[in-house]
Order: C-alpha cells, then sequence, then structure tokens
C-alpha cells in the first residue's frame, strides 16, 4: 500500500513538472472561450433546452479545443420532474453536457441541502457554493465544495459561485449559514490563485456592487450570472462593470471570448461575450433522446385527466405574487379545508406554472405538478394575532420585486396599503368579518417550508405545531389533486380577501 | 207502597249520581295503564331499534369495515416492502445480486396489483403501478448496464496488468525505458481512475496521450515493444478502453442514483398515497363508529331518561291510585265497620266518582237498615191493635224497671185490669165493635198515666197490665181510682153488662217491695190473684 502512494507521489509530482514546462514554453497568448448557461429547471416542452444547449456546446468544443463550460444552477428544481427525482435528471443531463462546474442558487435547495449533497454525489462535475455553509458542521455541506480550479489543455480557471445573500431569511428553512460573499470571494480567489488559477471566474445570484470593484481590481476576471425574471424587477439603479456577463433572457446562453497571458497582473485581454438565444438553435438528438427519455417517464401519470377550468385562470409570476391570486385561492382553501383549521397561507412561490389558462382548459396531473413542483406538506399551527399581522407584513413586504414570499390565503381577509412603508402596510385582518384580536390564538394551516421560515416567514418558526397524522402523508400538490378530481369543474375566482388599497385607488 | 216510593226516588238519585261519576275512576285506571303502557312500549321500542342498529354495524363491520381496513394496512405495508426492495437492488454489487432484488421486487408488485384493483381511485393506483413497475425496469436495465461496464473496466485494468507485469517481471526490461513508460502509463491511469469528475479524468487521458506521444518520439523501444505500448495505450485511453469505460460508468453511476432515488420516490409517494388511503378508508370507519356511538350515547340518555319518566310516572300513578282509592276504600271500610259495632258515623267520604258513590250507597242502606230495625223492634213490643206495648213489651219493660227498683229502692204498683163482660159485647155488638172497644180501653189508660214512666201494656185479649214505678199502694189506688172514673167519663155504651150501661173493668193491684225478692211473673201472679178478688166482689172495683 505504502509503496503504491510514495510511487503514484512521485509521478504526480514528475507529471505536474512536465505539464508547467509544457505551459511556461507554449502559453504565452491563448484564446480562451467560456460558455455559460443558468436557470434551467425544466426539460418539458418549449422551455426544455439543454438539447439546444449541447449544440451550442458542442459547436464550440469543436471550433475551439479550450472552450469551458460554467454552469450557473438555478435548475435542480422546482419543475414537473425534479418534484419527484429531486433534480437527478438534471444532473444526469449535465453529466452528458460536461460543465466545468456548477454553481449553486436558491433552487438548489429547493428540496433541501441535504438532496442538494446527494445529487453533487451523482454529478461527473464539481459542485461549488463559496458563501454557504452547513448551519450543523459550519463546513462545507456535504459533497459540495468551496471552489474549484479546472483545467483544458493546460489553460487552468478558478471558478467561485457565490448565491444571493440578500434576504439571508431566504434560506432559514434550509439549515445552511451564508458567510459574506465579500470575505468569501477573498479567501477563495486568494487560495486559488495559490493554487495557480490562471483566470477567475465568479458566477453569482443577486446583485453585489463590490463585484464591479473585484473586477476593476482584476481580483477576478470574469463575472457571470443570470436573471431569467429580468424583465420583472427594476433595474435601473443597478451598474454592472463591462466584464460582467449578464444573461437577461430565460432562452439566454452567454459565449464569452477572451485571451490570456502568463503576463501578471494584466493577463486578460480581448474580452468580449455574446448573449446567444438557443431557442434559435437546433437540438442534439443525443440528448434529445436523452431529455424525451426521462419525459416519457411520468408521461403516463400525467396525463391523466382530473378537471377543468370554466374560468380563465392565471399564474402568471407577476400577478401571482403581489395580487389576490383565482387559483391561489383555491390551493389556499383546499389546504385550509384538508388540516380543518380556521386560516390558511400559501407562499405564491409555491405556485410556478407562470401561465394563462382559458375557460374549459383541461387539468392534468402534469397541470399540478407544473403548478405545484415542490413536494410541501401541510403544517398546522398555533398563532396569535399578532404574529398574524407580523406574516403577513412579511407576505407584502417584497411586492416591487415579485418575491415569492407574498401570500395567497384562506378563512380571513386582508387590506393593505403598498404606498406605506415596509412593516407598516398592513391595515386591517378579519376573520368572519371580526377584526382578529392580537392576543387570540388561531388554528393556521401553512406549508412545512413556511414552517421551517422558508421566504421570511422566520416568526413561523417557534410557533406550536398541532399534530394531525394525516397531514404528513398527503403533500399539498396531492391535496389540490384531489380536490380538483372530487370538483371536477373549478371556477376559483378572486372574492377580495385580499385588497391592496393603492390598487384599488388606481382602479378608480 | 207508601214507604217505598221515597227509596224508588234515593235509588233513581244514587244512580244518576253513579252515572255522573261514571267515567272519572274508570279514566283513571284507563289513562294510567295506558300511559304506563304507551311509555312502556316506546322504552322497548327504542331498546330494540338500537339493539337492531347495533347488531347491524357490528355485522358491517366486522363483515365489511374490517377486512377493507386489513386489505389497506396490507398494501400500505407490501408497498413499504417495495422501499426496502428497491434499496436492495440499487445497491447490487454483482448480477446475482441484482437478479435476486429484482425478481424480487417483480413478485412484490405482483402482489400488490390484486390489492390495489380493490379500491377506490383504483385506475390511478394502477397506472401509478405500473409506472413504477417501469421504472424498476429501467433501473435495473441501468443497474445491469453499470455491472457490465464495470466488468469491461475490470478486463481493461487486467489487460493493462499484463502489459506491466511483463514489463516489471522480466530482469532484462526492468531497468529499460519500456519498463519506466509502461510503469508511469499505468500509474497515471490509476490516478487518473480514481477521480470522480469527468474533466479531471479526461485531463489526465491528455496528460496520457501526450506523455505516450513524447516517449515513442523520443525514446528507442523494440517493434515488440512499441506494439505492447500501442495496446497500453489503447486499452486505457482509446474509444474504449479504461478511461472511457471510467467516464461512461459514472454517468451511469450519476444517472442510476438518480433513477434510484427517482423510483424511491416515486414508491415513497405511492406508499404515502396507500397510507392515505387506509388512513381515509380507517377514518371514515372510525367516524361511523364515533358517530353510531354518539348516537347511541345520546339514545342510551334518551331511554334512560324515558326508562326514569316511565318509573317516575307509575311512581305517581301508584300514588295517586293510592291516595284516591286505596286509602279512600280503606277508610270507608273502617267507617262501615264501626257503622256495623253501632257507632254512629257519617260514611261520607269526599270526591265525586265511584267510592263517593259507594259511600253514598252503604249510607243510605245503612239508614234503611236502621230504620227497619227500629220498626221491627217496635212492632214487636207494640200491641198492633191498641197501639200500646204487648205482653212482651210488658216483660222488657218490667225487667227493666224491676232492675232500677231494685237499685233506686223504689216500690212498684201492678195494676192488672180487665174488662167486665167484654164477651157478652163481643157477641152484642160484633167483633169490630169489640176492637173498638179495646182501643178505647187503651187510650183512656192511657190518658190516665200522668208520668212518662208510667208504663201501660196489652196482657191479654181484654187484660190491661199497669206498671207504677216508684209508686206505694196508696198512689195505685188513687190511679185504679182514676181509670174507674175515666171509664165512667168515656161512658162507653155497654147493654149487656151486669156491672153498669157503659164499659168497666175491674184491677188487681199488686205492690213490689224491695224489701222482698220478687219476679214479674210472680208479680203479675200476685195482681190476677187481687183481680181475681175484684171480679169476685162484684167488678168495677179495684182489689189488693
Amino acid at each position: 500500500m505504502k509503496k503504491g502512494i510514495i510511487l503514484r507521489l512521485i509521478v504526480s509530482i514528475l507529471m505536474t513538472l512536465v505539464c508547467v514546462n509544457v505551459s511556461a514554453r507554449e502559453i504565452n497568448h491563448r484564446t480562451v472561450n467560456i460558455v455559460f448557461a443558468s436557470e434551467m429547471p425544466e426539460i418539458h416542452g418549449n422551455k426544455g433546452r439543454y438539447a439546444k444547449l449541447a449544440t451550442v456546446l458542442k459547436k464550440q468544443r469543436q471550433a475551439d479545443r479550450n472552450t469551458f463550460f460554467f454552469f450557473g444552477g438555478g435548475s435542480l428544481g422546482p419543475s414537473i420532474l425534479s418534484s419527484f427525482d429531486k433534480g437527478s435528471h438534471i444532473i444526469d443531463l449535465l453529466n452528458t453536457l460536461e460543465p466545468d462546474a456548477m454553481g449553486v442558487s436558491k433552487r438548489e435547495f429547493s428540496f433541501y441541502s441535504k438532496n442538494l449533497s446527494l445529487r453533487a454525489y451523482d454529478a461527473t462535475f464539481p459542485i461549488v457554493a463559496t458563501n454557504v455553509i452547513d448551519a450543523n458542521t459550519g463546513k462545507d455541506l456535504d459533497g459540495i465544495i468551496n471552489s474549484t480550479i479546472t483545467e483544458q489543455h493546460g489553460v487552468t480557471i478558478g471558478f467561485i459561485s457565490i448565491i444571493d445573500s440578500a434576504d439571508l431569511e431566504d434560506y432559514t428553512f434550509s439549515q445552511i449559514s451564508l458567510i459574506d460573499p465579500q470575505r468569501a470571494i477573498k479567501q477563495a480567489v486568494k487560495e486559488l490563485r495559490e493554487a495557480g488559477a490562471q483566470l477567475l471566474v465568479l458566477h453569482y445570484t443577486g446583485y453585489y456592487p463590490f463585484i464591479n470593484q473585484l473586477l476593476n481590481d482584476d481580483v477576478i476576471d470574469v463575472s457571470l450570472h443570470k436573471d431569467e425574471s429580468y424583465q420583472d424587477v427594476d433595474y435601473s439603479s443597478r451598474e454592472y462593470s463591462e466584464r460582467d456577463v449578464f444573461i437577461k433572457s430565460p432562452s439566454g446562453v452567454a459565449v464569452i471570448s477572451l485571451t490570456i497571458s502568463n503576463k501578471s497582473p494584466s493577463h486578460l485581454s480581448n474580452f468580449s461575450y455574446v448573449i446567444k438565444d438557443l431557442d434559435k438553435y437546433e437540438q442534439d438528438k443525443g440528448v434529445a433522446k436523452q431529455v424525451a427519455d426521462h419525459v416519457d417517464r411520468l408521461k403516463s401519470i400525467l396525463a391523466v385527466e382530473i378537471g377543468k377550468f370554466t374560468v380563465p385562470v392565471t399564474t402568471k409570476r407577476t400577478i401571482v405574487r403581489s395580487s389576490e391570486n383565482a387559483f391561489g385561492n383555491y390551493v389556499a382553501d383546499s389546504v385550509r379545508e384538508f388540516a380543518d383549521a380556521q386560516i390558511s397561507i400559501i407562499n405564491s412561490g409555491s405556485i410556478r406554472g407562470d401561465l394563462n389558462y382559458d375557460a374549459g382548459s383541461v387539468i392534468t396531473r402534469e397541470t399540478i405538478a407544473n403548478e405545484l413542483p415542490y413536494r410541501g406538506m401541510i403544517a398546522l399551527v398555533e398563532i396569535s394575532g399578532a404574529t398574524l399581522f407580523e406574516a403577513m407584513e412579511n407576505a407584502v413586504s417584497a411586492l416591487d420585486v415579485y418575491k415569492g414570499r407574498f401570500a395567497q390565503i384562506s378563512g380571513m381577509s386582508i387590506v393593505f396599503d403598498s404606498r406605506e412603508p415596509v412593516g407598516q402596510r398592513i391595515k386591517s385582518i378579519k376573520i368572519n368579518g371580526q377584526d382578529i384580536k392580537l392576543t387570540q390564538m388561531y388554528r393556521l394551516a401553512t406549508t412545512d417550508y413556511l414552517v421551517s421560515g422558508g421566504d421570511g416567514y422566520t416568526m413561523f418558526k417557534d410557533l406550536k405545531k398541532l399534530g394531525a397524522k394525516h397531514l404528513a402523508i398527503r403533500l399539498v400538490s396531492d391535496i389540490v389533486t384531489d380536490n380538483i378530481a372530487r370538483d371536477k369543474m373549478l371556477f376559483p375566482r378572486v372574492d377580495g380577501r385580499l385588497v391592496d388599497i393603492k390598487a384599488k385607488i388606481n382602479e378608480r | 207502597m207508601k214507604d217505598n216510593k221515597p227509596a224508588l226516588t234515593k235509588a233513581s238519585d244514587s244512580k244518576q249520581k253513579y252515572r255522573s261519576v261514571h267515567s272519572s275512576l274508570n279514566t283513571v285506571f284507563t289513562l294510567s295503564f295506558s300511559i304506563v303502557l304507551v311509555l312502556s312500549a316506546i322504552v322497548a321500542l327504542i331498546a330494540y331499534d338500537r339493539l337492531a342498529a347495533f347488531e347491524e354495524l357490528l355485522d358491517d363491520t366486522t363483515a365489511t369495515s374490517f377486512p377493507k381496513v386489513m386489505s389497506y394496512a396490507k398494501m400500505y405495508s407490501q408497498v413499504n416492502e417495495l422501499t426496502y426492495a428497491t434499496d436492495s437492488l440499487t445497491i447490487a454489487n454483482t448480477q446475482g445480486q441484482r437478479r435476486i432484488a429484482f425478481d424480487d421486487l417483480k413478485a412484490k408488485i405482483s402482489a400488490i396489483r390484486p390489492l390495489v384493483t380493490e379500491f377506490d381511485n383504483a385506475q390511478r393506483s394502477l397506472i401509478q403501478l405500473d409506472v413504477i413497475a417501469q421504472e424498476i425496469e429501467a433501473l435495473n436495465a441501468l443497474i445491469d448496464e453499470q455491472l457490465s461496464i464495470g466488468d469491461l473496466l475490470n478486463k481493461r485494468r487486467q489487460a493493462v496488468y499484463r502489459i506491466h507485469d511483463i514489463a516489471i517481471h522480466d530482469e532484462e526490461l526492468a531497468h529499460s525505458d519500456f519498463a519506466h513508460t509502461v510503469s508511469r502509463l499505468v500509474i497515471m491511469a490509476e490516478e487518473g481512475l480514481s477521480f470522480k469528475r469527468l474533466n479531471r479524468i479526461k485531463n489526465t487521458s491528455r496528460i496520457i496521450t501526450k506523455f505516450y506521444n513524447h516517449s515513442i518520439e523520443t525514446l528507442n523501444f523494440e517493434d515488440s515493444q512499441k506494439l505492447l505500448l500501442s495496446d497500453l495505450y489503447e486499452g486505457l485511453v482509446g474509444d474504449d478502453g479504461a478511461m472511457a469505460m471510467k467516464i461512461q460508468s459514472l454517468r451511469i453511476l450519476g444517472r442510476t442514483r438518480g433513477r434510484a432515488d427517482f423510483v424511491r420516490n416515486l414508491v415513497i409517494d405511492y406508499a404515502r398515497f396507500a397510507e392515505y388511503e387506509s388512513f381515509k378508508y380507517k377514518g371514515t370507519v372510525l367516524e361511523d363508529i364515533k358517530d353510531f356511538s354518539e348516537t347511541v350515547d345520546a339514545q342510551t340518555k334518551t331511554l334512560g331518561s324515558a326508562v326514569i319518566f316511565t318509573f317516575g310516572v307509575i311512581i305517581i300513578i301508584v300514588f295517586y291510585i293510592q291516595r284516591r282509592v286505596i286509602r279512600r276504600l280503606v277508610l270507608l271500610n273502617k267507617k262501615v265497620v264501626s257503622r256495623l259495632a253501632g257507632d254512629a258515623i257519617d260514611l261520607k267520604v269526599g270526591g265525586k266518582d265511584e267510592i263517593t258513590a259507594i259511600a253514598k250507597s252503604f249510607e243510605e242502606f245503612a239508614q234503611t237498615i236502621e230504620r227497619q230495625k227500629q220498626e221491627l223492634l217496635k212492632s214487636s213490643l207494640t200491641d198492633g191493635l191498641t197501639n200500646i206495648a204487648n205482653r212482651r213489651g210488658l216483660d222488657k219493660a218490667f225487667k227493666n224497671l224491676l232492675l232500677s227498683a231494685q237499685r233506686q229502692q223504689w216500690p212498684i204498683s201492678i195494676l192488672m185490669m180487665d174488662i167486665d163482660n167484654f164477651k157478652t159485647y163481643n157477641d152484642h155488638y160484633g167483633h169490630v165493635a169489640g176492637d173498638e172497644c179495646l182501643q178505647k180501653i187503651a187510650s183512656a189508660l192511657t190518658s190516665v198515666m200522668r208520668r212518662p214512666e208510667d208504663f201501660v201494656a196489652r196482657y191479654g185479649g181484654e187484660e190491661f197490665v199497669c206498671l207504677l214505678p216508684n209508686t206505694p199502694l196508696k198512689g195505685a189506688q188513687i190511679v185504679a181510682d182514676s181509670i174507674i172514673e175515666q171509664l165512667e167519663l168515656d161512658s162507653i155504651p155497654h147493654e149487656r153488662s151486669d156491672v153498669a150501661k157503659h164499659v168497666t173493668l175491674s184491677i188487681g193491684i199488686a205492690v213490689y217491695t224491695s224489701e222482698k225478692e220478687e219476679t214479674s211473673d210472680s208479680l203479675l201472679k200476685l195482681a190476677d190473684t187481687a183481680l181475681y178478688r175484684a171480679k169476685k166482689h162484684g167488678k168495677n172495683r179495684y182489689s189488693n
């Protein structure tokens, strides 16, 4: 054994020496290509773009062997299939596409950190999260690494990934802790430079003005990010460096080209990038088949027809996340009914179809899997009127950026004024037409995700849980499916249970 | 006849009275027993109904619900077992293990299928089960592929080590460039094969290629060595070399794990679904039983109240009957007995019913009897013709007078009288006149008696007796004179009398003094003797 290890060590050292010698001789000016894609959770229908991405990669790799591929995450969930396999199919497709590394964003925690760890072991590429640590151990998450160096034909790139930490409470549900991104980046960069990274690529989600500075100071060389909901967010006050690569459309993929030399510090030149539209590419046949295999797996289950919408219904992201929604009402009502609670709250982020349904649209299990892809379960808790106020303030605290924390409710009616400052927006909460009492306790049905403090509902963490066996064996999506199967014809409607005074005034 | 009339009116009166109260006790009894009967019937009916319903539920529970609950539970436990069986398939390291686990899974699914068809949502459940079966097939195929690739990888490795063995173990070659090159290639390959990330393996492959090309170009090898090196190189980084196998193996491993996870989730979903169905069914059964037991509870309470109510009503009825009927009957009985004993008690009892009527009738009967008794008594002591005491009346009165005379030490004078020549009077005037004569004599005697205690009786055909209590001989003689005088005054004509022209009588006087023991008979005999003397001395006079 020992002999083997020593031998291996000697060979490694020799090998490294050979490599360094080779690169020292050859790399004076080398062109490097980087393909960056991100936020591709869906493989079904028009949204499924992995086969097209495969085509882009194939072309780039054929054109230049120094092509790196970084994947930005935002894809392991939620989606129809991931609600069944918790993102395994995405890892399988990525294993074929061979990214050099994958970053992590909030969606990678859709099924909690333990499932991300499992996926990391299935991946044939490194999964990187630079500012995330396990809340329990204080170390990197199992299977996830802090940073990585990847090499293509002698060119080495250090890769780090920063998760959006603007709303720390967004992660309270998942037993992870976030460390200061700036500190995390500097620490990782130092280690990567020491380990010989020639180029430093940062992937991130969220917005950090200091990244511009890091780029200007050549602490990092390129930053990559994507926001598929770009048009929904006000970006007017944000500034980005020219070496910040920003994909602003769902079908966008970035292809970056640059030249590096081994002359420090200005080792990077000829930087340019283009955002290509994946939808303009043909599908790669091999990957398309692989995708089809995955899609077909659940075809028979998903095709089962369970009901019909008798009125037009929308689940458009910006609508669901800012106002009372008919489908949201149906889901919240179903949850309340199932748990036999006085009131219920679900986060609008759990409704993800982003679709418009015409009157008469057939509802299949696919519809539900698409709309409610999370595997959330119902939690029944006891909540005081005061805490309920606090929770509803949280619900309406990020209307302008359409956060998933906006609540769809049942069993109560709420009036709020979005013109008021955050924390002072809720004007009244009524149950059965009566104002709630701050000290009285109410039975609230919600999801396990919110009860563990998800989406900023940290005030739910300490609530007394009321046990009921059947709650633990049915998912929210199951309950909605059951109810639709029972009701057959659905005419969900908006009945004024959530009223924004501002919107009312605008109507006039 | 005259006496009957008022009795008749009374009878018809009481009849009317009886009629007027006729419904009262009857109603009480009919109503009471009807109430008791109806209440008891209701109680019995409720009890029977509950018993029947309970029996029905028990039948339903044992015949339908329990087996169905068991069936659900069985399905749930079998679906649960499916999770473990899936895990066994996932971790299979050899084809044998894989086959055993797969067969086990197939058997389990076949066992679940008939259970599923029995239940609600069978269609949906079967589709899901089909998908699970299909996914397990796919997983099995993947594991099969993974194991085959693992085998191939091992074969490639063995081939590489064979070449390595040749290079190392041949002493002539041991320190040659060939041996070094082989060793280095093998070691580099081993490191590459230990990586889990594709790009590192690929990088290693590139390094191996570079090193191989460099060695071939710069070092001198024999042709046979070149051939072996080429084989080795192909075996490592060729299209189906060890490195390619490793990459394929890693990809399939990822896919297998993903698939296994997917199947596991499907199965867990299914188990949860089965558990929920089982829970739901159990819930409905429990709900039914709970509802029923609540109903039974409520009805038991109703039944209890009904029983208590009935019992109360019976007690009230009994108490009422006791008060209204029994007590009054007892009272009536007591009064009747007392009345019989001779007490002067009013037989009336309160109320307006049959008992009142009976009491009234009793009262009427008692009064009639008493009146008749007195009349009877009176008629037995009185002489029907003269309407004064007869011989029996005399005996009774004489006995009483003697007793009081003995007590008071009084004398009693006895006057025995006989109408003179009455036979001839009868013959001359006829019997009717004779009777009238006797009546006149009697009233004359009665008129002479001054004191109420003085007593007159008809002793025989034309014989009369007077008893004069507390009267000595002298007083008796005065009375005797008065009698004779009165007859003279009355002057009842008697043409055939040998004494006077009117009816006269002779009187014998005897006096009882308390000094001597005398009986009434002996005293009467004395008086009779004296009468005889008066007759003898010429009639119409007295003698002593």
